[in-house]
């Protein structure tokens, strides 16, 4: 991150904001669109969070930290997103078309819909920890940085998150062994 | 069984899978914001604009006997038939008189394209803007020292690429008439133009909600802009920069209704619109009914097409949206892409947080208690 083009976007300089956040765009995008999993949700979220960013830029103590300052902008303009979902149901455009099988590390297929729903049980402060630890790579204590929570906190909703996860696939494989069990009777 | 390292993979899996989301490339994104005209600066703070004791007693007794005879003109002068629908559910008692058009007696209105201003006591009638141009749609400032209004050339579609739609203002007696510098509008390619305008409530400012860029370029874009009206400061955008992949078609783009959310100011009400998310048809834009703060933070879309159709009100355009007076209800206007459905309803009726939509026979002002809802027939 080039400190010089945030402290420039700080004291004014539109084709310095402009620059700082093309590069970052895409990703933040990508934040919002797996916490929430629905894109125009995603994309109001971003919305969102660029306005924060140009407005609470003045206020960014550390140029070092804006890109992690931006996650967190955006992380919260997911809750809001969510909040607002929970109240409205307008929104309906469908969910984006994916591969319906996805394959994890050990050769595993799980799903797509299973996972989905897994997914769909954790909660958005759940969401926002394995979002940035697994898709930025950041190390939970990172995560818990740019989230401004603690690290034990951090680490407990990993934890959970991946405790849910666990229950979703565990369902998922006695459903299986019960449909070969029919089958075969 | 399934372990935590197996859940643990599957959540990575998940987390990780490539998704491709939009496409836009960034290097117009660049050009378009350096062709912004507007200069970064902080907003001015909304707190000074109720400084002013607009809705003190003395100014509540004026008002009422103002509202009282612009009632009697409108029911005297208005060449419609005028009728008004009664708003389901509405509170009668206990609501704010409305102060009149501005608070000073006087109504703006245009025809044949020039502005007129008349003086229900008097019965008099003066037109003080005139001339060849197109000029609609005027507005008294707050405090009535101004009434702004849209000018179009009156060449406008003998012109290719035809001029932009202006904002300028006159006083009520016609005296220093002046275009809002850069408060323009490119034309629309659709169907004209999209340009909303607002007085802030304190009358120093104007709220431009306009196309700004270069003709089909993808710097061409919708902003909201904050116009000092004596051109000493300013003009702020409401919006940042923002690149048109995040803009799509405008981030703010189209009408402003009753703008600012009474009695405070605290949101402003617009619509705007933008590609299909999906991306059904390039060149169909979807409408939204949205608010926003004053800073530009906070939007939250009450209303879209998918909205529309599921309320059964068809693929209709949404425009011209305003607050009841008690800033509870929100009346917006329809129309319609296709063929209308069987029974048309021009308006429809949401409460603040855009639920409990109702369907509505007309499209008009409110009355002051927020009870009815007067249109023309």
């Amino acid at each position: 991150m080039d400190t010089d083009l945030v402290v420039r976007a700080q004291r004014g300089d539109q084709q310095a904001f402009t620059r700082l956040l093309g590069p970052i765009y895409e990703r933040l995008h990508q934040i919002a669109y797996r916490m929430l999993r629905d894109r125009p949700l995603a994309e109001e979220a971003v919305q969102q969070a660029a306005l924060r960013i140009w407005i609470g830029l003045p206020k960014l103590r550390d140029p070092e930290r804006f890109e992690a300052w931006t996650y967190r902008l955006v992380v919260n303009a997911c809750y809001s997103e969510a909040r607002r979902r929970k109240r409205r149901l307008s929104e309906v455009h469908g969910l984006a078309t994916h591969e319906p099988i996805v394959r994890d590390e050990f050769g595993r297929i799980h799903d797509r819909d299973q996972l989905e729903r897994g997914f769909a049980r954790l909660s958005m402060d759940q969401r926002a920890v394995v979002v940035l630890h697994h898709y930025l790579d950041m190390a939970v204590d990172d995560v818990a940085d740019v989230l401004g929570i603690r690290r034990g906190t951090a680490r407990s909703r990993l934890n959970r998150a991946i405790s849910r996860m666990r229950e979703v696939l565990e369902a998922e494989q006695r459903g299986l062994v019960q449909g070969a069990q029919e089958v075969s009777r | 069984m399934t372990t935590d390292q197996q859940a643990h993979e599957a959540l990575r899996a998940l987390v990780r899978e490539p998704v491709a989301l939009r496409e836009d490339g960034l290097d117009s994104v660049l050009a378009a914001v350096q062709r912004t005209p507007q200069a970064r600066t902080r907003l001015p703070h909304i707190d000074g604009w109720w400084s002013q004791p607009l809705f003190g007693a003395t100014r509540f007794a004026i008002a009422a006997a103002i509202v009282a005879l612009f009632g009697g003109f409108l029911l005297v002068a208005q060449p419609f038939d005028r009728v008004s629908v009664t708003v389901p559910g509405a509170q009668t008692e206990g609501l704010p008189p409305v102060i009149g058009p501005a608070g000073n007696g006087l109504i703006a209105f245009s025809r044949d394209g020039d502005i007129f201003v008349g003086d229900p006591v008097s019965g008099t009638t003066t037109a003080i803007v005139s001339g060849p141009a197109s000029d609609t749609e005027p507005t008294f400032s707050p405090d009535g020292t101004h009434i702004a209004f849209v000018r179009v050339a009156a060449d406008w579609d003998r012109n290719d690429p035809p001029p932009p739609w202006e904002i300028h203002v006159v006083r009520p007696d016609g005296s220093d008439e002046r275009a809002i510098e850069g408060a323009n509008s490119l034309e629309l390619t659709r169907e004209g133009t999209w340009v909303g305008f607002g007085w802030t409530p304190d009358s120093a400012g104007i709220v431009v909600n306009h196309i700004t860029g270069d003709r089909g370029s993808p710097g061409e874009a919708g902003r909201l802009t904050l116009f000092d009206l004596s051109g000493a400061a300013g003009p702020w955008l409401l919006t940042p920069p923002l690149p048109p992949q995040m803009t799509q078609c405008g981030y703010l783009c189209g009408d402003v209704g009753g703008l600012f959310r009474p009695p405070n100011g605290d949101r402003i009400l617009y619509v705007f619109a933008r590609p299909h998310p999906g991306g059904r048809d390039p060149g169909h834009l979807d409408p939204y009914v949205a608010v926003i703060d004053p800073d530009g933070t906070d939007r939250e879309i009450l209303a879209n097409r998918t909205f529309m159709i599921e309320n059964g009100f068809g693929d209709a355009e949404m425009a011209d949206p305003s607050w009841s007076p008690d800033a509870t209800r929100i009346l917006v206007k329809l129309g319609f892409n296709g063929p209308p459905p069987e029974s048309l309803w021009p308006a429809f009726l949401m409460d603040a947080d855009g639920s409990d939509i109702r369907r509505v026979d007309g499209y008009g002002p409110w009355s002051p208690d927020g009870s009815r809802i007067a249109f023309e027939e």
